[in-house]
């Protein structure tokens, strides 16, 4: 697989990251922000993606754009995720979709570069109200990503 | 005799990001407030093991 995926920027002083979506609809600029989960923890963080309006500069709330480009996405979220643990090491991320078909497009990122991400990080699945270790080709609800335990 | 340390090869994710002043403010864009909402509601419901909490906590 090609491990090449967008070009990643970060607005100085918080945790959003930003990078341009490029594909049959255009320029879709896609956004990351790691948000502060403190009720959980100083080192607890949500992922939450969205892509913002360019006409409004907010984030809409359609269901993300499909710009033909899945996979270089989902290998630039995966390289944010790690950038931002490597920033910060002992944070411990919530990755959910806000759609079931969102959480499987998480799952399919996970799964397709685990070979790799697994060497840095551990990931909890949601399965069945219960958090239990990884495994490829099984369905979960929701994912828990943090800096391997060594 | 001293010998050469081998360089750990770069990983695809340790490119360096680029960091920007200027960009919109969207943290308390509605749609991450929501988000985050959303996310607070999930982990009301099934909330992460006890041990990842008290390391997120800082108590491990």
């Amino acid at each position: 697989m090609e491990l090449e995926g967008y070009k990643i920027k970060r607005e100085e002083g918080n945790f959003i990251y930003w990078f341009y979506s490029e594909g049959p609809k255009g320029k879709i600029i896609k956004t990351i922000q790691f948000q502060h989960m403190l009720e959980y923890g100083k080192d607890f963080f949500n992922l939450a993606f969205g892509d913002v309006d360019e006409h409004t500069g907010g984030l809409n709330d359609k269901p993300i754009t499909n710009n033909g480009d899945y996979q270089k996405v989902l290998l630039t979220v995966a390289k944010v995720v790690l950038n931002f643990i490597n920033f910060w090491p002992r944070a411990i991320i919530q990755v959910k979709g806000n759609t079931l078909s969102r959480t499987r497009l998480y799952q399919m990122g996970i799964g397709a570069f685990w070979l790799d991400i697994s060497q840095e990080v551990d990931i909890l699945g949601e399965l069945n109200g219960d958090w239990v270790p990884f495994k490829k080709g099984v369905n979960y609800t929701g994912f828990l990503v943090f800096k391997k335990i060594r | 005799m001293k010998t050469k340390k081998k360089s750990k090869a770069a990983k695809w994710w340790d490119e360096p990001i680029e960091v920007v002043k200027g960009m919109p403010d969207l943290r308390n864009d509605p749609f991450f407030v929501k988000k985050r909402e959303d996310a607070l509601e999930a982990l009301r419901k099934n909330p992460p093991p006890e041990w990842l909490l008290k390391r997120a906590r800082g108590e491990d």
